[in-house]
């Protein structure tokens, strides 16, 4: 299972912990099993809305392929940038 | 109204001049200046109205501000918690300044989720919608009137809270309180007094140079009465109140300046250590006003979405720029696209938070500004033409430079970061190398059409000077 620490702004139900226990062992396959519970999360990535942490340690480079290990926090943390002009689309895969 | 508190009447160096309770023009010490002319404060007293334009502009002021909204670091960060959010990406990036930069990562407790509870609203600067600013009221149990206030913003917080060793956000809250009620550069102020506290711990000062006074880290009490008395230049405060220029002023010995964090003799702006990003670090070297992140920080470096984009990013800097944020490739070409941006931004009168490159590559940029120009004054910019503008602005600040003996030497950095790596996170054992510095800054400079020596290049001088002594051309 992998924690994720949400911003106020993604909170669930005011929650801001969100247990991911699908089989996730990539940032890539996280934010597709994030989307799902936080419609629109997907877009925020792909604009640039967001970094993220694993384990305390920011991801800043090849973040899509950062692996990730059950018992990892994720943190997703507000980042600079994001906006209207889009960044290109990435596909899931 | 725009006013000078009292470290502005007695020349203290890192001193502001206020134009509401914490908006401040504060870098390089302009409160002194006023003091010195024996000006207190400027007072315009009118009413606003509209004016004659060419073409009408508002409808397109509307267009620029949902603009500024849509943007998600407006939305889910800005307009929340205002800059204080920027702590704890630093924090984890490890590099975080702390202990004037002996160490790069300090306690969560200060991350921006703990001023939620002092933090009674959000309020902005006239007639913004993003409404950045944090403000702050510590509760009914708050001795005197310093338990409410603006503020802090990510530099006050960094500045008074790891680069001095305190970790609770209400004693940071108070001191950012009291620096803004006397009138001083948050920046600045916190720098000399990390400054001086690292040369007490290494015994280069002791109690006998500070009157008794024990500058140990995170003793908030001690920072508080030290303000007070810079602010008077009593004690001790008086050798604070130099800022950089302590050792010029005799108070230290020349060893000191190896522990001084600041290029051309000002202090670092912001508390984020720049030794993991070296586009960070050649803006840090190269900004004409000395070490100042808002001339051409490359703020995007600290997005992974974008560095991992090579064409957008290519797009955004008019040429590859290394998606690597400790490589040394093309950094050159972002900081200078930045600097352009920036230097028109200022121009135009643009918050640096609402500026292309700065929080966004999605904010209003060259063509937002050529397009509100043309409405209100008629003149037809190309972007291209605009960049140019912010080329030239640099230019004409180098020069002013050379004339007072500023060049190739001075666009460098602190010795610390040249010499001690950082100790922690992912990017643990990182410094800047002198020999790969050295080669990124001959190519800023000649992507910038500068010498060797920093200085714009002869043809080019020729026009700038040529610019300047042009007459004004009357309004169409």
């Amino acid at each position: 299972m992998i924690t994720v620490r949400l911003p106020p702004s993604l909170a669930i139900d005011g929650r801001d912990t969100l247990d991911v226990a699908d089989d996730v062992r990539s940032i890539a396959a996280l934010i597709d099993a994030i989307d799902r519970r936080v419609p629109g999360f997907r877009a925020l990535f792909d604009e640039g809305g967001c970094n993220f942490a694993v384990n305390e340690e920011l991801v800043l480079h090849r973040v899509r392929d950062r692996a990730l290990r059950p018992g990892d926090t994720v943190e997703i943390v507000p980042a600079i940038a994001g906006g209207a002009a889009r960044l290109a689309r990435v596909s899931p895969d | 109204m725009a006013a000078i508190a009292r470290a502005g009447e007695q020349l203290v160096l890192t001193s502001a001049i206020m134009a509401g309770p914490k908006a401040c023009y504060a870098r390089g010490g302009p409160g002194a200046k006023l003091g010195s002319l024996g000006v207190k404060a400027i007072v315009l007293q009118g009413q606003t109205r509209d004016f004659e334009t060419v073409y009408p502009y508002k409808a397109y002021n509307r267009t620029i501000a949902q603009k500024l909204l849509d943007t998600a670091v407006v939305k889910h960060a800005l307009k929340v918690r205002g800059t204080p959010f920027l702590y704890k990406p630093s924090r984890i990036l490890g590099a975080m300044g702390t202990k004037n930069n002996q160490e790069t990562t300090w306690t969560d407790r200060l991350d921006a989720e703990h001023i939620d509870p002092y933090r009674p609203g959000m309020a902005g600067c006239f007639r913004c919608p993003v409404n950045c600013r944090p403000l702050n009221e510590l509760g009914p149990d708050a001795p005197d009137r310093y338990g409410r206030g603006d503020g802090p913003e990510y530099v006050t917080l960094g500045k008074f809270g790891p680069n001095i060793g305190v970790d609770r956000i209400e004693s940071v809250i108070r001191l950012n309180n009291i620096c803004n009620d006397l009138g001083f550069d948050t920046a600045s102020t916190g720098s000399a007094i990390a400054w001086a506290m690292e040369l007490y711990q290494r015994g280069i000062v002791t109690t006998r140079e500070t009157g008794g006074l024990e500058l140990v880290w995170g003793d908030a009490a001690l920072v508080e009465r030290l303000l007070f008395m810079t602010s008077r230049r009593e004690g001790f405060g008086n050798v604070i109140a130099d800022g950089t220029r302590a050792v010029e002023r005799g108070h230290y010995p020349p060893e000191a300046l190896r522990y001084r964090m600041a290029v051309k003799g000002l202090m670092q702006s912001d508390p984020h250590d720049a030794r993991i990003l070296k586009a960070f670090a050649l803006g840090l070297a190269v900004s004409t006003r000395g070490m100042d992140h808002l001339r051409n920080r490359v703020t995007l470096e600290i997005n992974a979405r974008i560095n991992d984009d090579p064409a957008f990013k290519a797009r955004l800097y008019g040429g590859p720029v290394s998606g690597e944020p400790n490589s040394y490739v093309d950094k050159e070409r972002a900081v200078r696209a930045c600097e352009n941006t920036f230097g028109v931004g200022d121009a135009v009168g643009m918050c640096r938070f609402t500026t292309k490159l700065f929080n966004s590559p999605s904010l209003p940029g060259y063509e937002e500004f050529a397009a509100q120009i043309a409405n209100v004054t008629g003149l037809r910019f190309e972007p291209s033409d605009l960049d140019e503008v912010g080329l030239n602005i640099m230019g004409v600040e180098r020069l002013i430079n050379h004339r007072l003996g500023v060049g190739r030497k001075d666009d460098t950095l602190p010795e610390r970061w040249f010499e001690e790596p950082i100790q922690v996170g992912a990017y643990k054992g990182e410094k800047i190398d002198r020999r790969e510095f050295d080669a990124m800054l001959s190519r800023f400079y000649a992507l910038s059409r500068l010498n060797e020596e920093g200085v714009p290049e002869v043809a080019w001088r020729r026009q700038l000077v040529a610019m300047l002594e042009r007459k004004p051309q009357a309004s169409p």
